[in-house]
């Protein structure tokens, strides 16, 4: 270890003197870490964990060479080394998510000042795929184990140690992480990836990163950003120097249509169809917005070019959401298929994928890109609390970014299904920040957590609507977080403590006074562990918990639907599904038998292993009523209530049901296990599509609405309608009873 | 914040028949939580009270027309919003008219759809491969 603390130190001198005589040596292209080190250490052994380098090390690192963001280290890392903060603009393919980490390995001391500690260097990338996938490459590329010295941590899954020099996270980790760590002293240098992707985490890092650097000098942020906003986040970080590192990219052509079109997805596939007839070799990319969508445009992409004949060359056409699971993920790496016959017309490959491969994923060998113009926007109404991803326009930088994936590899062509005109007057310039498109109840939480109480002047690069902090409030008062004067409770701060929504974590808290905290544990995990899994499928129930089947093995899959289904509500269903794959114990036969993804299960069961640690933290007792006991269920079913009282929906006369309170019109899912139609139901989650539906809806009692949450559910604060009524005779029931229990006595 | 962001979308009927989504008030318990944390009324939030105002309006999209096309969606929607609730109130007469009408509506908007696929293809070219003609 000592020597190894040495042949660091003398690099980064070395490193600096080569920053002020760079000039004098074009040839070192920056001046890689082995010329530098020549004579000084032993070339062939890695400084990170003291092996010898592997053949494949020096392989990788030729080609590492290559990309366009090693002709700029020197000045990058002369920059770093004169500011605090560092913009950092390159396009998706410019190397700068794996290599700018590694640069900043080398160039910075990761000892504390009195040598008592080791510090890291952090990257965020928005999505969870991401941090995974990329720590992977880089311990390839710097030849270590994933883990060790390069790891990642993303929620529920922490693969890095105390040996850990790099670690890749999502921007929500590193948000987690500030709750225990406020001035965030493990980092010496921390890097916002993709940070024109806006998401919530990383805006409200932006703001509180403002706050840290202030406080710690010794820290640095570098904020990677694809597009051209990096002049905002210039002006929102005090004119911080910006940097450019050009991207590979090849002139694309860019077609309009004259007339809008009357329907985009018959459109993007005729217009595939037509590339394919006529346009020179070269794969095609189709952004389209959802699942089914894009598996629906798969077949018939298939099937038009199939009735084509033999005048055309073959296709092979792959779905990309973020949904699908990782192995089928991977096809859209393969090549082209080849000609049917020798000499016949070449085969295409047509990637048809969601917003997903606008930015974050670079699919080698696309020459034309075809764009309708609409992407699946997560949104969010504070005056009707619904948070839902709908179908909306994008923005002129979504579109820009959209048509630069046809010149990765050669000059391209990007097809737009819209008019020039509306491209000018139907899309905004940029698309809306998470932030302003976000139920923040959770982003507030966390928030008064990290200590920041002055809320309304928090410094924000976009300040969300005062009405949707407003509704954070609201909600986090209603489930006890925060007191009447808006300071975080006891409560609060251990619902503060679960990576969950505030409901589900005062499920939880509130849990064990049910005597029922195992199973909510459990359905908890369900819950969480099913969304990053694969999604619906179709009619069937437990979404995301099964395989994909093929229509022949629906039927055998709704046997297993009768199986499992509770008829009072989707969450016990959870429930039996879980119990079920326990007592199987985790058998991959079981599963596959039953059409129950294996996979989504054991990552339930990974959650469901990491919220016990956090109750244990907490001494929340774990506890069960007697699977024989009537009350089993109905204790359950309260638990749940005290957590998601604010979700209720009843059913009106007419036989629709209202969610209470904000009276919206809403259907249950089709997917749903119930064999009658509750007065009362709580959902999970509300779904805004041509109609408003409820999913994962489980069925409860009125008289425990006014036991358990008569604060919620106070009727001089409620909007006339037909469950306030019930609710009026059930109050009165309820003190009749009082009365009569008094009188008794 | 400037005014990129002010593009005004419109809330969907589906949202505003049930409730009109009007703004929240000092009735809320919301409201007087940030106040409390030193919201003055028709301000914004942020360091320097920049903010917007009002919350990012929602849109649902109920079918697969184009972009620009919405307009021509618009009057479709109407009318068939329109019927549809005048079949709640009074229900079965008055729907199978509607539905031998709607079969004829059908018909010839199948027919303007090949009319236009045919024109469209034709545009194809003109449009992409200028060149070529």
């Amino acid at each position: 270890m000592g020597t190894e603390r040495k042949r660091k130190v003398s690099l980064f001198d070395v490193v600096d003197d080569s920053a002020t005589i760079a000039g004098k040596l074009p040839k070192s292209n920056g001046g890689n870490l082995l010329t530098m080190n020549n004579g000084i250490t032993n070339l062939s052994i890695n400084r990170w964990n003291g092996r010898p380098y592997s053949p494949r090390f020096f392989e990788i690192l030729e080609k590492r060479k290559s990309l366009p963001v090693w002709q700029q280290k020197e000045e990058f890392l002369q920059v770093l080394n004169n500011n605090q903060t560092i913009i950092l603009v390159g396009e998706t393919g410019s190397g700068k998510t794996t290599q700018i980490p590694q640069f900043v390995l080398e160039a910075v001391e990761l000892e504390s000042p009195d040598k008592r500690r080791k510090m890291l260097i952090g990257c965020t990338q928005p999505r969870r795929v991401a941090a995974m996938s990329v720590s992977r490459r880089v311990a390839e590329e710097m030849d270590v184990t994933l883990g060790e010295e390069v790891g990642y941590s993303i929620r529920f899954e922490d693969c890095s140690n105390a040996r850990t020099v790099l670690k890749y996270l999502t921007d929500g980790m590193l948000l987690r992480e500030a709750m225990t760590d406020p001035l965030l002293e493990r980092y010496k240098v921390i890097i916002l990836d993709e940070a024109h992707e806006r998401t919530l985490a990383t805006d409200v890092l932006f703001g509180l990163l403002k706050e840290v650097l202030r406080n710690r000098p010794d820290l640095k942020l570098v904020v990677m950003s694809a597009t051209l906003e990096a002049e905002k986040f210039q002006d929102y970080f005090s004119g911080a120097p910006l940097m450019k590192v050009p991207g590979r990219l090849h002139p694309v052509e860019i077609f309009y249509t004259q007339d809008p079109e009357r329907d985009y997805l018959e459109a993007a596939i005729r217009t595939v169809v037509q590339i394919h007839m006529c346009e020179p070799p070269g794969d095609i990319l189709v952004f389209l917005t959802g699942e089914e969508e894009i598996e629906d445009a798969c077949r018939k992409i298939n099937k038009e070019v199939a009735n084509l004949g033999d005048q055309v060359g073959p296709v092979k056409a792959v779905p990309l959401y973020s949904t699908l699971p990782p192995t089928m993920q991977q096809k859209i790496f393969e090549t082209a298929p080849p000609p049917v016959k020798e000499g016949g017309p070449p085969g295409r490959k047509i990637v048809v994928s969601t917003n997903i491969a606008e930015t974050s994923l670079t699919i080698d060998g696309i020459v034309y890109v075809i764009d309708p113009g609409f992407a699946k926007q997560k949104v969010y109404n504070p005056r009707v609390r619904v948070e839902s991803l709908l179908v909306s326009p994008i923005s002129k930088a979504s579109a820009h970014q959209r048509a630069g994936r046809a010149g990765r590899t050669q000059p391209g062509k990007c097809f737009r299904l819209y008019t020039e005109k509306s491209f000018h007057n139907d899309l905004q310039p940029q698309t809306y920040p998470e932030i302003l498109r976000s139920n923040l109840a959770n982003t507030v939480l966390t928030l008064k957590k990290l200590g920041i109480d002055d809320l309304v002047h928090f410094d924000f690069m976009d300040p969300p609507a005062p009405e949707t902090l407003m509704r954070a409030l609201e909600v986090l008062n209603y489930l006890g977080a925060l007191d009447d004067e808006g300071n975080l409770t006891r409560l609060g701060e251990i619902m503060s403590e679960f990576p969950l929504d505030p409901q589900m974590g005062k499920m939880l808290v509130a849990s064990p006074e049910f005597n029922c905290s195992n199973e909510i544990l459990s359905i908890s995990a369900m819950l969480s562990g099913r969304h990053q899994q694969l999604s619906s499928l179709g009619s069937m129930p437990l979404v995301g918990m099964y395989h994909r089947v093929s229509k022949e093995a629906q039927k055998a899959a709704d046997e297993a639907k009768a199986r499992f289904g509770h008829i009072d509500g989707d969450h016990l269903t959870l429930l039996n599904v879980y119990h079920a794959y326990k007592q199987n114990q985790e058998d991959p036969n079981w599963c596959y038998e039953n059409f129950v993804n294996q996979r989504a299960l054991k990552s339930a069961d990974n959650v469901r292993q990491q919220l016990v640690r956090i109750m244990a933290r907490f001494n929340l007792k774990l506890c069960s009523t007697d699977f024989n006991s009537r009350d089993y269920y109905i204790n359950i079913r309260k638990a749940m209530l005290a957590g998601y009282f604010m979700q209720v929906a009843h059913l009106e006369k007419t036989g629709h049901y209202l969610t209470v309170k904000d009276n919206q019109v809403v259907h249950l899912h089709p997917s749903n296990c119930l064999d009658h139609k509750p007065e009362w139901v709580i959902y999970n989650e509300y779904v805004l599509t041509s109609r408003n539906f409820i999913r994962t809806v489980s069925d409860i009692r009125g008289e425990w609405i006014v036991d358990i949450a008569p604060h919620y559910y106070d009727l001089e604060n409620f909007p006339n309608c037909e469950a306030k009524r019930v609710l009026e005779r059930l109050y009165k029931k309820r003190e009749k009873d009082r009365e009569e229990g008094k009188n008794r006595k | 914040m400037g005014d990129e962001f002010n593009n005004q979308i419109h809330t969907p009927p589906s949202l505003s028949s049930s409730t009109p989504a009007s703004a929240l008030d000092s009735s809320n318990i919301g409201f007087q939580l940030l106040k409390k944390h030193g919201w003055k009324e028709g301000t914004g939030l942020g360091s320097s009270e920049q903010g917007r105002l009002e919350p990012v309006e929602t849109y649902v999209k109920k079918n697969k027309r184009g972009l620009g096309a919405e307009k021509v969606k618009k009057k479709i929607l109407q009318s068939s919003t329109m019927t549809s609730s005048g079949a709640n109130g009074k229900p079965e007469k008055k729907s199978k008219k509607e539905k031998a009408l709607s079969k004829r509506m059908r018909k010839m908007l199948d027919e303007e759809k090949r009319q236009q696929e045919k024109e469209l293809q034709r545009a194809f070219f003109r449009e992409f491969w200028p060149d070529n003609v």
